[in-house]
């Protein structure tokens, strides 16, 4: 009976673990970081929030934005403003984009902007070929953005949530970021 | 034995009553113990309500911590009890930090029918501590939902205007 009992409990433990691995892990490094920043800005919306703020997008102009938001696990943000050029580095970006480096993970877009030295990229998460999630990294000299997407989306949704729900007003879709005449503006905060 | 029923039914029934309504005063409890500091109301709060007709915002409660900051290096820890004391029917929405204006705000949000409310926690510099609950619904809500952290930066200021009462 025992036996039976810790079976069902490291079974739901494993189930919340790995429910739990979807959302993109923000490492410990930022805290310090954050520490460092002159503004830090952190928003969490979870389904429960998102199904609840569905339920009030009846305005005309809202489907598409509620049709996104309905399905998905999650949106979460995380902004870092630095006073000074040089108060991150890389190795403070590595942690993420070691969790964006697994088989399922795709980085569909990578913009280097020389004159604003800004560095964005778009990484899709697919599942049985369907997109289950997706985050935006953007870099700047003073600037550290990561938004993440946590579910069934589509890149070209990005363009129906960017400004709302915490995510920057200029992170769009990649074709519309592709087609502008600067693609670094595809993500600034 | 259905006396018993009923009594824990009762009980249960009256702790998730209270709990809905104590989101403002479990933080203001929990600080107050934390720090060894005492709040205070806002005297003429009442006068900035009519001002909220219409706009979707009601229920406003204020708690103040004047000259009283939250240590910066406390705000983590902090803000990991706040979220524990208040339960899983509050969720963490938004967090801003901002070492220029040397302030520090923790939303949390709660379903509460068709309105949402939310608890906000500031550290400011200049005018310490502030606890602020209220519901917002309509235009309003729709808001913070698109908008959440021009949103908590605006109601900070908005707070600053009807604390002194200008």
């Amino acid at each position: 009976m025992k036996r039976i009992f810790w079976s069902v409990v490291f079974l739901a433990a494993s189930v919340i673990g790995s429910a739990a691995q979807d959302v993109i892990k923000v490492p410990e490094s930022w805290d310090k970081l954050a520490a460092k920043a002159d503004e830090v800005v952190k928003v969490t919306m979870d389904k429960k929030m998102l199904q609840f703020a569905s339920k009030f997008m009846d305005n005309e102009g809202d489907e598409e934005g509620k049709r996104i938001i309905t399905k998905l696990n999650g949106i979460y943000v995380r902004s870092l403003e630095f006073k000074n050029e040089g108060e991150f580095t890389e190795a403070d970006v590595a942690p993420i984009r070691a969790q964006l480096q697994g088989p399922e993970w795709s980085r569909i877009v990578q913009v280097e902007h020389r004159s604003d030295q800004e560095h964005v990229e778009i990484f899709i998460k697919y599942v049985n070929n369907t997109a289950q999630g997706l985050v935006v990294l953007s870099e700047e000299p003073k600037e550290l953005v990561l938004v993440h997407l946590d579910g069934p989306i589509n890149p070209e949704d990005l363009d129906d949530l960017s400004g709302n729900f915490g995510i920057p007003k200029t992170v769009h879709a990649p074709k519309k970021a592709a087609t502008q005449s600067k693609p670094a503006t595809a993500v600034k905060k | 034995m259905k006396r018993a029923i009923w009594l824990t039914f009762v009980l249960t029934f009256a702790c998730a009553a209270a709990s809905a309504q104590t989101g403002i005063k479990t933080v203001v409890k929990l600080l107050e113990t934390r720090y060894s500091v005492h709040h205070h109301g806002v005297p003429a709060l009442w006068l900035a309500k009519p001002f909220m007709f219409g706009s979707g915002v009601g229920g406003l409660k204020i708690a103040e911590f004047e000259n009283f900051r939250v240590p910066t290096e406390d705000a983590g820890k902090l803000q990991q009890q706040i979220g524990a004391a208040l339960g899983p029917e509050w969720f963490p929405f938004v967090e801003t930090w901002s070492r220029r204006d040397q302030e520090w705000s923790v939303i949390y949000a709660r379903e509460s029918g068709d309105k949402m409310q939310l608890l906000i926690v500031t550290s400011e510099e200049k005018d310490g501590l502030t606890v602020l609950q209220m519901n917002v619904s309509g235009k309003a809500r729709q808001e913070w939902f698109n908008e959440p952290v021009d949103c908590a930066k605006r109601d900070n200021k908005n707070q600053q205007t009807a604390k002194n009462g200008e």
